[in-house]
Protein backbone atom coordinates (compact mmCIF):
# COMPACT_ATOMS: atom_id res chain seq x y z
CA UNK A 1 0.00 0.00 0.00
CA UNK A 2 1.35 3.03 -0.80
CA UNK A 3 1.83 6.18 1.33
CA UNK A 4 -1.02 8.72 1.76
CA UNK A 5 1.02 11.78 0.96
CA UNK A 6 2.84 10.34 -1.74
CA UNK A 7 -0.39 9.86 -3.56
CA UNK A 8 -1.77 13.31 -1.91
CA UNK A 9 1.34 14.89 -3.61
CA UNK A 10 1.03 13.02 -7.25
CA UNK A 11 -2.61 14.22 -7.21
CA UNK A 12 -1.23 18.01 -6.85
CA UNK A 13 1.05 17.49 -9.39
CA UNK A 14 -0.93 16.14 -11.99
CA UNK A 15 -3.70 18.59 -11.29
CA UNK A 16 -1.83 21.25 -11.87
CA UNK A 17 -0.49 19.70 -15.21
CA UNK A 18 -3.77 19.36 -15.63
CA UNK A 19 -4.74 22.92 -15.18
CA UNK A 20 -2.09 23.48 -17.82
CA UNK A 21 -2.70 21.69 -20.89
CA UNK A 22 -6.68 22.62 -19.91
CA UNK A 23 -5.12 26.15 -20.16
CA UNK A 24 -3.38 25.38 -23.43
CA UNK A 25 -6.18 23.56 -24.92
CA UNK A 26 -8.45 26.49 -24.55
CA UNK A 27 -6.22 29.20 -26.03
CA UNK A 28 -5.18 26.56 -28.98
CA UNK A 29 -9.07 26.63 -29.78
CA UNK A 30 -9.01 29.83 -30.53
CA UNK A 31 -5.68 30.51 -32.30
CA UNK A 32 -6.88 27.05 -34.51
CA UNK A 33 -9.70 28.81 -35.61
CA UNK A 34 -7.97 32.01 -36.37
CA UNK A 35 -5.86 30.29 -38.36
CA UNK A 36 -8.08 27.90 -40.35
CA UNK A 37 -9.89 30.79 -41.51
CA UNK A 38 -6.88 32.41 -42.49
CA UNK A 39 -6.30 28.90 -43.98
CA UNK A 40 -9.54 29.47 -46.03
CA UNK A 41 -9.91 32.27 -47.27
CA UNK A 42 -5.93 32.06 -48.84
CA UNK A 43 -6.60 28.59 -49.90
CA UNK A 44 -8.05 30.44 -52.84
CA UNK A 45 -5.03 32.43 -53.89
CA UNK A 46 -3.00 29.46 -53.04
CA UNK A 47 -4.52 27.12 -55.90
CA UNK A 48 -5.01 30.36 -58.25
CA UNK A 49 -1.41 31.32 -58.14
CA UNK A 50 -0.59 27.40 -59.06
CA UNK A 51 -3.22 27.38 -61.86
CA UNK A 52 -2.16 30.51 -63.24
CA UNK A 53 1.83 29.71 -63.25
CA UNK A 54 0.74 26.31 -64.66
CA UNK A 55 -1.28 27.97 -67.13
CA UNK A 56 2.00 30.49 -68.06
CA UNK A 57 3.91 27.76 -68.33
CA UNK A 58 1.52 25.70 -70.89
CA UNK A 59 1.20 28.78 -73.39
CA UNK A 60 4.41 29.94 -73.33
CA UNK A 61 6.80 28.76 -76.12
CA UNK A 62 10.18 29.73 -77.60
CA UNK A 63 10.61 31.90 -74.32
CA UNK A 64 14.09 31.60 -72.57
CA UNK A 65 14.22 31.89 -69.09
CA UNK A 66 16.37 30.16 -66.19
CA UNK A 67 13.00 29.07 -64.59
CA UNK A 68 11.78 26.84 -67.46
CA UNK A 69 14.93 24.75 -67.52
CA UNK A 70 14.59 21.12 -66.59
CA UNK A 71 15.40 19.46 -63.59
CA UNK A 72 18.82 18.32 -63.14
CA UNK A 73 19.34 15.22 -61.64
CA UNK A 74 21.70 15.30 -58.78
CA UNK A 75 21.69 19.54 -58.80
CA UNK A 76 22.26 21.45 -55.83
CA UNK A 77 19.06 21.95 -54.28
CA UNK A 78 17.54 24.53 -51.61
CA UNK A 79 14.78 23.06 -49.10
CA UNK A 80 12.53 25.48 -47.32
CA UNK A 81 11.23 23.75 -44.46
CA UNK A 82 8.72 25.34 -42.09
CA UNK A 83 8.20 23.47 -38.60
CA UNK A 84 7.11 25.34 -35.69
CA UNK A 85 7.81 27.79 -33.17
CA UNK A 86 6.99 25.76 -29.86
CA UNK A 87 6.78 22.07 -28.87
CA UNK A 88 3.72 20.49 -27.41
CA UNK A 89 1.84 19.87 -30.59
CA UNK A 90 2.01 16.50 -30.66
CA UNK A 91 3.47 14.84 -33.33
CA UNK A 92 3.78 17.57 -35.27
CA UNK A 93 7.24 19.34 -35.52
CA UNK A 94 8.45 15.33 -35.30
CA UNK A 95 6.51 14.01 -38.55
CA UNK A 96 7.51 16.93 -40.76
CA UNK A 97 11.34 17.16 -39.57
CA UNK A 98 11.58 13.64 -39.67
CA UNK A 99 10.13 14.12 -43.90
CA UNK A 100 12.64 16.84 -44.30
CA UNK A 101 15.71 14.90 -43.53
CA UNK A 102 14.67 12.25 -45.50
CA UNK A 103 14.55 14.03 -48.24
CA UNK A 104 17.69 16.40 -48.18
CA UNK A 105 19.53 12.92 -47.69
CA UNK A 106 19.41 12.22 -51.35
CA UNK A 107 20.57 16.05 -52.26
CA UNK A 108 23.94 16.71 -52.89
CA UNK A 109 24.38 19.87 -52.25
CA UNK A 110 21.19 21.07 -49.77
CA UNK A 111 20.88 24.44 -48.61
CA UNK A 112 18.10 25.20 -45.75
CA UNK A 113 16.12 27.92 -45.02
CA UNK A 114 14.27 26.66 -41.49
CA UNK A 115 11.48 28.25 -40.93
CA UNK A 116 10.44 27.86 -36.89
CA UNK A 117 12.59 27.60 -33.65
CA UNK A 118 11.78 23.65 -33.51
CA UNK A 119 13.43 23.45 -37.15
CA UNK A 120 16.28 25.52 -36.10
CA UNK A 121 17.24 23.17 -33.20
CA UNK A 122 16.57 19.97 -35.01
CA UNK A 123 18.90 20.76 -37.83
CA UNK A 124 21.49 22.51 -35.39
CA UNK A 125 21.45 19.35 -33.44
CA UNK A 126 22.00 17.31 -36.53
CA UNK A 127 25.18 19.61 -37.71
CA UNK A 128 23.18 20.69 -40.61
CA UNK A 129 23.68 24.30 -40.85
CA UNK A 130 20.61 26.70 -42.38
CA UNK A 131 21.62 29.03 -45.25
CA UNK A 132 19.23 31.35 -43.61
CA UNK A 133 16.99 30.82 -40.32
CA UNK A 134 13.45 32.06 -40.09
CA UNK A 135 13.20 31.53 -35.89
CA UNK A 136 9.53 33.61 -35.24
CA UNK A 137 8.01 33.24 -38.87
CA UNK A 138 5.48 30.56 -38.19
CA UNK A 139 4.07 31.53 -35.19
CA UNK A 140 2.02 34.08 -36.98
CA UNK A 141 3.17 34.14 -40.43
CA UNK A 142 3.01 37.68 -42.50
CA UNK A 143 3.16 38.47 -46.06
CA UNK A 144 6.57 40.15 -45.79
CA UNK A 145 8.49 37.40 -44.04
CA UNK A 146 7.45 35.52 -47.03
CA UNK A 147 8.57 38.14 -49.99
CA UNK A 148 11.88 38.24 -47.70
CA UNK A 149 12.25 34.19 -48.09
CA UNK A 150 11.04 34.44 -51.81
CA UNK A 151 13.66 37.64 -52.53
CA UNK A 152 16.68 35.40 -51.17
CA UNK A 153 15.38 32.18 -53.15
CA UNK A 154 14.74 33.73 -56.34
CA UNK A 155 18.52 35.78 -56.01
CA UNK A 156 20.24 32.27 -55.06
CA UNK A 157 18.40 30.07 -58.38
CA UNK A 158 19.38 33.65 -60.41
CA UNK A 159 22.40 33.55 -59.04
CA UNK A 160 23.09 29.69 -60.02
CA UNK A 161 23.76 28.89 -56.24
CA UNK A 162 20.57 26.40 -56.31
CA UNK A 163 19.20 24.43 -59.48
CA UNK A 164 16.19 23.66 -57.89
CA UNK A 165 14.01 24.64 -54.72
CA UNK A 166 11.37 22.69 -52.56
CA UNK A 167 9.13 23.49 -49.87
CA UNK A 168 8.38 21.37 -47.16
CA UNK A 169 5.80 21.60 -44.65
CA UNK A 170 2.41 20.09 -43.33
CA UNK A 171 -0.51 19.92 -45.19
CA UNK A 172 -4.62 20.08 -44.84
CA UNK A 173 -5.80 16.71 -45.97
CA UNK A 174 -8.44 17.52 -44.83
CA UNK A 175 -11.05 15.99 -41.51
CA UNK A 176 -8.41 17.14 -39.41
CA UNK A 177 -5.85 15.08 -41.09
CA UNK A 178 -2.30 16.61 -42.15
CA UNK A 179 1.03 15.28 -43.69
CA UNK A 180 3.76 16.23 -44.69
CA UNK A 181 4.18 17.08 -48.16
CA UNK A 182 6.71 18.66 -50.30
CA UNK A 183 6.34 20.80 -53.27
CA UNK A 184 8.84 22.08 -56.21
CA UNK A 185 8.70 25.82 -56.00
CA UNK A 186 11.65 26.01 -58.86
CA UNK A 187 12.24 25.61 -61.43
CA UNK A 188 9.25 24.68 -63.51
CA UNK A 189 9.24 21.56 -65.65
CA UNK A 190 6.64 21.67 -68.80
CA UNK A 191 6.27 17.84 -69.40
CA UNK A 192 5.10 17.65 -65.52
CA UNK A 193 2.91 20.63 -65.63
CA UNK A 194 0.99 19.44 -69.15
CA UNK A 195 0.51 15.65 -67.27
CA UNK A 196 -0.60 17.30 -64.40
CA UNK A 197 -3.05 19.43 -66.24
CA UNK A 198 -4.25 16.71 -68.35
CA UNK A 199 -5.08 14.35 -65.20
CA UNK A 200 -6.82 17.44 -63.50
CA UNK A 201 -8.94 19.33 -65.84
CA UNK A 202 -9.13 16.54 -68.51
CA UNK A 203 -9.99 19.21 -71.27
CA UNK A 204 -7.47 20.05 -74.36
CA UNK A 205 -6.53 23.61 -74.51
CA UNK A 206 -5.58 24.65 -77.37
CA UNK A 207 -1.89 25.59 -77.34
CA UNK A 208 -1.87 29.11 -78.68
CA UNK A 209 1.18 31.89 -77.58
CA UNK A 210 0.85 34.03 -74.47
CA UNK A 211 1.69 37.94 -75.41
CA UNK A 212 4.06 39.56 -72.48
CA UNK A 213 3.73 43.03 -71.73
CA UNK A 214 6.13 44.72 -72.01
CA UNK A 215 8.58 41.25 -72.30
CA UNK A 216 8.69 38.01 -71.39
CA UNK A 217 11.87 38.53 -69.36
CA UNK A 218 10.63 41.52 -67.60
CA UNK A 219 7.14 40.11 -66.69
CA UNK A 220 8.83 36.95 -65.13
CA UNK A 221 11.68 38.37 -63.31
CA UNK A 222 8.52 40.48 -61.94
CA UNK A 223 6.56 37.80 -61.64
CA UNK A 224 8.60 34.75 -60.19
CA UNK A 225 9.08 36.16 -56.99
CA UNK A 226 5.41 36.94 -56.31
CA UNK A 227 4.66 33.66 -57.02
CA UNK A 228 6.86 32.27 -55.09
CA UNK A 229 6.22 34.78 -52.07
CA UNK A 230 2.52 33.68 -52.64
CA UNK A 231 2.88 30.04 -52.29
CA UNK A 232 5.47 30.37 -49.12
CA UNK A 233 3.03 32.60 -47.49
CA UNK A 234 0.15 29.98 -48.22
CA UNK A 235 2.23 27.05 -47.05
CA UNK A 236 3.15 29.11 -43.88
CA UNK A 237 -0.54 29.72 -43.21
CA UNK A 238 -1.44 26.19 -43.90
CA UNK A 239 1.51 24.83 -41.36
CA UNK A 240 0.20 26.86 -38.91
CA UNK A 241 -3.46 26.12 -39.13
CA UNK A 242 -1.57 22.26 -38.80
CA UNK A 243 -0.17 23.14 -35.76
CA UNK A 244 -2.91 24.77 -33.57
CA UNK A 245 -4.95 21.82 -34.91
CA UNK A 246 -2.32 19.59 -33.45
CA UNK A 247 -1.32 20.86 -30.23
CA UNK A 248 -5.63 20.95 -30.08
CA UNK A 249 -5.54 17.66 -29.94
CA UNK A 250 -2.84 17.09 -28.13
CA UNK A 251 -3.36 19.00 -25.61
CA UNK A 252 -7.24 17.76 -25.64
CA UNK A 253 -5.94 14.52 -24.96
CA UNK A 254 -3.51 15.08 -22.58
CA UNK A 255 -6.09 16.35 -20.06
CA UNK A 256 -8.10 13.82 -20.60
CA UNK A 257 -5.58 11.20 -19.93
CA UNK A 258 -4.44 13.43 -16.26
CA UNK A 259 -8.42 13.46 -15.65
CA UNK A 260 -8.45 9.84 -15.87
CA UNK A 261 -5.41 9.15 -14.17
CA UNK A 262 -6.61 11.54 -11.47
CA UNK A 263 -9.83 9.77 -10.63
CA UNK A 264 -7.92 6.46 -9.97
CA UNK A 265 -5.32 8.22 -7.92
CA UNK A 266 -8.21 9.97 -6.26
CA UNK A 267 -9.61 6.42 -5.51
CA UNK A 268 -6.74 4.93 -4.31
CA UNK A 269 -6.11 7.80 -1.87
CA UNK A 270 -9.27 7.14 -0.53
CA UNK A 271 -8.75 3.32 0.08
CA UNK A 272 -5.55 4.43 1.37
CA UNK A 273 -7.51 6.44 4.00
CA UNK A 274 -10.16 4.04 4.73
CA UNK A 275 -7.26 1.85 5.48
CA UNK A 276 -5.53 4.27 7.61
CA UNK A 277 -8.80 5.05 9.39
CA UNK A 278 -9.99 1.18 10.05
CA UNK A 279 -6.56 0.59 11.04
CA UNK A 280 -6.83 3.08 13.69
CA UNK A 281 -10.23 2.19 15.13
CA UNK A 282 -8.90 -1.33 15.07
CA UNK A 283 -5.89 -0.22 17.19
CA UNK A 284 -8.21 2.09 19.34
CA UNK A 285 -11.26 -0.88 20.03
CA UNK A 286 -8.07 -3.36 20.74
CA UNK A 287 -6.94 -1.00 23.23
CA UNK A 288 -10.43 -0.32 24.49
CA UNK A 289 -10.92 -4.03 25.04
CA UNK A 290 -7.79 -4.67 26.41
CA UNK A 291 -8.71 -1.86 28.98
CA UNK A 292 -11.54 -3.56 29.79
CA UNK A 293 -9.74 -6.92 30.38
CA UNK A 294 -7.97 -5.10 32.49
CA UNK A 295 -10.53 -3.24 34.28
CA UNK A 296 -12.46 -6.86 35.01
CA UNK B 1 -26.29 55.95 -78.57
CA UNK B 2 -27.56 52.95 -79.36
CA UNK B 3 -25.56 50.77 -77.16
CA UNK B 4 -25.72 47.36 -78.24
CA UNK B 5 -25.43 44.42 -75.54
CA UNK B 6 -21.31 43.90 -74.22
CA UNK B 7 -20.10 40.77 -73.91
CA UNK B 8 -18.84 39.92 -70.62
CA UNK B 9 -16.12 37.66 -69.44
CA UNK B 10 -14.91 36.01 -66.37
CA UNK B 11 -12.74 37.69 -63.77
CA UNK B 12 -11.66 36.67 -60.23
CA UNK B 13 -9.39 38.96 -58.33
CA UNK B 14 -7.79 36.94 -55.86
CA UNK B 15 -5.40 38.77 -52.42
CA UNK B 16 -3.56 35.94 -49.90
CA UNK B 17 -6.31 36.74 -47.34
CA UNK B 18 -9.70 36.30 -49.16
CA UNK B 19 -11.24 36.15 -52.73
CA UNK B 20 -11.94 39.66 -53.44
CA UNK B 21 -13.74 39.75 -56.09
CA UNK B 22 -15.38 37.05 -58.71
CA UNK B 23 -18.18 37.27 -61.58
CA UNK B 24 -18.51 38.73 -65.10
CA UNK B 25 -17.87 41.50 -65.99
CA UNK B 26 -17.80 43.97 -69.05
CA UNK B 27 -14.37 45.50 -69.17
CA UNK B 28 -11.29 46.19 -66.49
CA UNK B 29 -8.90 49.26 -66.48
CA UNK B 30 -5.86 48.16 -64.44
CA UNK B 31 -2.16 50.08 -64.16
CA UNK B 32 0.57 48.20 -65.83
CA UNK B 33 4.40 48.89 -65.31
CA UNK B 34 3.71 50.32 -69.44
CA UNK B 35 0.28 51.98 -68.13
CA UNK B 36 -3.16 51.59 -67.81
CA UNK B 37 -4.41 48.99 -69.40
CA UNK B 38 -7.98 47.98 -70.60
CA UNK B 39 -9.13 44.70 -70.94
CA UNK B 40 -12.56 43.69 -72.69
CA UNK B 41 -14.14 40.48 -74.09
CA UNK B 42 -11.76 38.30 -75.85
CA UNK B 43 -8.56 40.69 -75.28
CA UNK B 44 -5.81 38.10 -76.73
CA UNK B 45 -4.20 35.93 -74.25
CA UNK B 46 -1.38 37.56 -71.92
CA UNK B 47 0.27 37.97 -68.73
CA UNK B 48 1.23 41.32 -67.59
CA UNK B 49 2.52 42.52 -64.23
CA UNK B 50 -0.15 44.74 -62.08
CA UNK B 51 1.09 48.00 -60.72
CA UNK B 52 -0.11 49.84 -57.49
CA UNK B 53 -3.31 51.89 -58.23
CA UNK B 54 -6.73 52.25 -58.92
CA UNK B 55 -8.45 49.59 -60.95
CA UNK B 56 -11.52 49.83 -62.41
CA UNK B 57 -14.05 47.21 -62.97
CA UNK B 58 -17.34 47.68 -65.31
CA UNK B 59 -20.18 45.47 -64.73
CA UNK B 60 -23.83 45.59 -65.91
CA UNK B 61 -22.95 49.11 -66.79
CA UNK B 62 -21.41 50.32 -63.72
CA UNK B 63 -18.06 51.47 -62.76
CA UNK B 64 -16.71 50.46 -59.93
CA UNK B 65 -13.23 51.04 -58.42
CA UNK B 66 -10.74 49.53 -56.24
CA UNK B 67 -7.48 50.05 -54.68
CA UNK B 68 -4.72 47.19 -55.58
CA UNK B 69 -1.07 46.86 -54.71
CA UNK B 70 1.49 44.80 -56.39
CA UNK B 71 0.75 41.65 -58.59
CA UNK B 72 0.04 39.91 -62.34
CA UNK B 73 -2.64 39.67 -64.74
CA UNK B 74 -3.40 37.06 -66.60
CA UNK B 75 -5.49 36.94 -69.15
CA UNK B 76 -6.33 33.78 -70.75
CA UNK B 77 -9.32 31.94 -73.29
CA UNK B 78 -11.32 31.26 -70.43
CA UNK B 79 -11.50 34.25 -68.08
CA UNK B 80 -9.20 36.85 -66.49
CA UNK B 81 -7.13 36.44 -62.89
CA UNK B 82 -5.83 39.40 -60.92
CA UNK B 83 -3.59 37.98 -58.29
CA UNK B 84 -2.10 40.93 -56.05
CA UNK B 85 -1.24 40.99 -52.68
CA UNK B 86 -4.21 43.32 -51.23
CA UNK B 87 -7.15 44.99 -52.90
CA UNK B 88 -9.16 46.97 -51.04
CA UNK B 89 -12.90 48.68 -52.43
CA UNK B 90 -13.53 52.36 -51.19
CA UNK B 91 -15.37 51.73 -48.11
CA UNK B 92 -12.59 49.70 -46.71
CA UNK B 93 -10.24 52.21 -46.96
CA UNK B 94 -10.11 54.05 -43.53
CA UNK B 95 -8.00 56.90 -44.30
CA UNK B 96 -6.84 57.24 -40.09
CA UNK B 97 -4.94 54.14 -40.52
CA UNK B 98 -3.33 54.64 -43.95
CA UNK B 99 -1.87 57.80 -42.47
CA UNK B 100 -0.30 56.05 -39.94
CA UNK B 101 0.93 53.32 -42.03
CA UNK B 102 2.26 56.01 -44.22
CA UNK B 103 4.37 57.77 -41.35
CA UNK B 104 5.78 54.52 -40.65
CA UNK B 105 6.57 53.11 -43.99
CA UNK B 106 8.08 56.74 -44.78
CA UNK B 107 10.26 56.09 -41.57
CA UNK B 108 11.20 52.35 -42.62
CA UNK B 109 12.09 53.72 -46.38
CA UNK B 110 14.49 56.50 -44.54
CA UNK B 111 16.37 53.64 -42.20
CA UNK B 112 16.09 51.16 -44.99
CA UNK B 113 19.36 48.81 -44.46
CA UNK B 114 19.34 47.22 -47.96
CA UNK B 115 18.39 47.89 -51.53
CA UNK B 116 16.04 45.07 -51.06
CA UNK B 117 14.69 46.91 -47.65
CA UNK B 118 13.94 50.67 -49.60
CA UNK B 119 12.60 48.65 -52.72
CA UNK B 120 9.84 47.16 -50.33
CA UNK B 121 9.07 50.07 -48.27
CA UNK B 122 8.73 52.09 -51.28
CA UNK B 123 6.46 49.30 -53.06
CA UNK B 124 4.50 49.23 -49.77
CA UNK B 125 4.44 53.11 -49.90
CA UNK B 126 2.79 53.46 -53.35
CA UNK B 127 0.41 50.87 -52.42
CA UNK B 128 -1.07 53.22 -49.78
CA UNK B 129 -1.29 56.09 -51.36
CA UNK B 130 -3.45 54.49 -53.87
CA UNK B 131 -6.00 53.94 -51.62
CA UNK B 132 -5.24 57.09 -50.17
CA UNK B 133 -6.38 58.36 -53.54
CA UNK B 134 -9.13 56.21 -54.22
CA UNK B 135 -10.56 57.63 -50.44
CA UNK B 136 -10.11 60.86 -51.18
CA UNK B 137 -12.12 60.45 -54.95
CA UNK B 138 -14.78 58.68 -53.24
CA UNK B 139 -15.82 60.81 -50.55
Amino acid sequence: MKNITDIKHRIKSISDTRKITSAMETISVVKMQKALSRYESNKAYFETVRKTISNIVLYTKGVEHKVFSSVKENGKEAFIVIASDKGLAGGFNHAVLEFARSQMLGAREPHLFAVGQMCCEFFASRKIAADVAFADASYNPTISEAAEMSEKLYKMFIGGVIDGAYIIFTEMAGHGKMSPKKIRLLPFERAEVVHENEVSAGEEFALHELEYEPSAEEVLSLLIPQYLTGMIYGALIQSSACEHSSRHSAMNSATTNASRLLESLELEYNRARQESVTGELSEIITASMGGYGNCE
Amino acid sequence: MGETEEKSFKLNIVTPEREFFSGEVQSLVVNTVSGEMGILYRTLPLVTVLQSGIMKIRRNGRWMEAANSDGFVSVLKDGVTVLTQSCEWPHEIDADIIDKEICELQERERKAKSAYEYKMAKAQLAAQFAKLKLKNKSD
